[in-house]
């Protein structure tokens, strides 16, 4: 009987806190991106719940207590029933750490959407928030726990930077003093729902980095408070009618959302430029700026980008702004990139130092 | 008292009992103004003695073992340090006692010299009153000098990371052991010649 050589499979993972994505490239170069809304709401277990979930063709998961409505139906069922509180694993770019049912949920979707390893050198690439410029966060917890997610199934794990995936999407460029280019070189920048990343590269390799808790949803949290509507309006609005090129400020939802949209960007470039001083040295070339990010979905965010700049006095030249070809999908994209190369080293590794070197980089 | 320390380099908070704790800081939580609840209910607190982050060094309240903490590998032996200067005031017993003690010995030199000149004592009540006093202060210093509340024994716990990864591998199979799920996502498929290209031009460089 022939044996099945198993063939190695590479995926690039986003366990965002808004959005879990992967991507995965098949032989004729196409890349296929699966997204599921990174939420759920908890049903009781009882003879009834199992015919409701068929019945309106819910997705979820079960353990041994409960259900669990997961992804888009997840919002309907809370939108549905007042009392059901929509629950997310992650907060604030992390493993959410009030939630108990986080690590369950999120297992069965990670096996659901990459299931095992088909073999030893089958590479997932995630990626974690930099360090955080405003409030402590434990990114080397939440970087272990979701190792230990991926590991369990077999797989080797890379672990890069959200803002590096940017640029290895994006392929930003600078040119250097004798007139030569240098690709991967430049900011890369990731507007999330629960943070911004940041990231410095040089010709693919991080300098620095940093995150910042002012993105989405605290843009959509403090619009909402000042003119005292529900969340949803906000989202509404900002989905239909925000142009932040042209913003009518006769309207006090679309001024509190550009007013709040101003603010993180400038409190995102402000922090950077505190941690670009360290490094100064290397970068006297103009910087490009790449971005990504649902949070830079709405019209006329890169020039309003490009006006915050202008008003600000940044540590170094910038040599354009520009928003990555598919922003949704930038850094999974990017995160695939990474696997794929590590992909390549591992198949010329040849012992366990070598291995522990290429995902440790 | 309670006192805790923060036993890595980087930056501890407790968020729900609004404290942060530098690198191997120690603070008496009993000392900090404004505590929104009392340190044994804080859950941050409790997760993070779970963790290893945070140790317990001494209190006075609940049983030590009451949050279960993961025990750290000791490489070498602890080195005795300084404790760290903290922001919150920490109450150090000895110096009191021994700053109270001599105003005291002084009032007791003037009141014998009194005695000795002719002079009117202080009446009995005030003169058992000190002599309480003295027996107190007595009792302090003799307590604080037994106790260790001031000395922090400086201990590194940095567990190595694969150690860390493979906990949590074991961790989520165990919670997950029972998990079923019907799942479906939202799929795209998108042509993208560069990323192969890329992807070189990246192994080149890198």
């Amino acid at each position: 009987m022939a044996e099945t050589v198993a063939k190695s499979k590479t995926f690039g993972v986003d366990v965002g806190t808004m959005f879990f994505q992967t991507a995965e490239m098949d032989d004729k170069n196409n890349i296929s991106f699966k997204t599921i809304r990174n939420a759920f709401v908890e049903l009781p277990k009882n003879e009834d719940t199992e015919d409701v979930l068929k019945n309106n063709n819910w997705k979820w998961v079960k353990d041994d207590q409960k259900f669990y409505v997961i992804g888009e139906d997840s919002l309907k069922v809370a939108n549905m029933f007042p009392n059901t509180q929509l629950r997310r694993p992650l907060q604030d770019g992390v493993l959410n750490k009030c939630e108990e049912k986080k690590m369950v949920v999120l297992a069965e979707i990670i096996e659901s959407t990459i299931g095992k390893a088909p073999d030893p050198k089958s590479v997932v690439c995630t990626c974690i928030s930099s360090p955080s410029v405003d409030g402590s966060q434990d990114s080397t917890f939440h970087k272990v726990r979701l190792q230990g997610m991926f590991k369990r199934l077999g797989w080797q794990t890379k672990v890069i930077e959200e803002g590096l995936a940017v640029v290895l999407s994006e392929r930003p460029t600078m040119v250097e003093s004798d007139g030569t280019e240098s690709p991967y070189s430049g900011i890369g920048i990731s507007f999330g729902a629960g943070r911004v990343n940041a990231v410095l590269a040089y010709k693919g390799l991080q300098v620095m980095g940093m995150s910042a808790s002012r993105s989405g949803d605290w843009i959509d949290k403090k619009s909402a408070e000042a003119t005292d509507t529900p969340l949803s309006a906000i989202t509404r609005v900002k989905e239909t009618k925000l142009d932040l090129a042209k913003p009518n400020l006769d309207d006090e939802k679309i001024y509190a959302l550009y007013t709040y949209y101003q603010s993180a960007i400038e409190y995102t470039l402000q922090n950077f430029a505190k941690k670009f001083m360290e490094v100064k040295s290397q970068f006297e070339s103009p910087l490009e700026i790449v971005i990504a990010g649902g949070t830079s979905s709405p019209k006329g965010f890169c020039p309003l980008v490009g006006e915050v700049i202008k008003g600000l006095s940044l540590p170094f030249q910038v040599k354009n702004v520009r928003h990555a070809t598919d922003p949704r999908n930038a850094v999974v994209k990017g995160c695939l990139t990474q696997a794929l190369i590590t992909s390549k080293k591992l198949a010329k590794a040849t012992d366990s130092e070598d291995l522990k070197e290429i995902l440790g980089e | 008292m309670y006192l805790i320390v923060n036993t890595t380099k980087k930056i501890v908070s407790l968020g729900d009992l609004k404290v942060s704790l530098e690198g191997h800081q120690m603070v008496d939580l009993d000392k900090w103004k404004s505590l929104p609840m009392k340190p044994e209910d804080s859950k941050d607190l409790q997760a993070n003695v779970r963790s290893g982050n945070v140790k317990i060094m001494k209190h006075d309240r609940v049983p030590l073992g009451y949050y279960k903490e993961i025990p750290a590998p000791v490489e070498a032996p602890p080195k005795p340090v300084k404790p760290e200067p903290s922001h919150a005031p920490v109450l150090n017993e000895e110096k009191l006692a021994s700053s109270l003690m001599g105003p005291l010995q002084e009032f007791i030199r003037k009141e014998v010299s009194k005695i000795a000149n002719k002079a009117q004592p202080a009446p009995q009540a005030d003169q058992s009153q000190i002599l309480n006093a003295i027996g107190q202060l007595q009792k302090m210093i003799k307590t604080s000098a037994g106790s260790t509340a001031g000395v922090v024994d400086e201990v590194e716990v940095e567990v190595d990371e694969d150690k860390m990864v493979e906990m949590h591998a074991k961790t989520v199979s165990s919670m997950a052991k029972n998990v079923v799920g019907d799942i479906s996502h939202e799929t795209e498929k998108k042509q993208d010649a560069s990323l192969v290209a890329n992807v070189d031009e990246l192994d080149g460089l890198l």
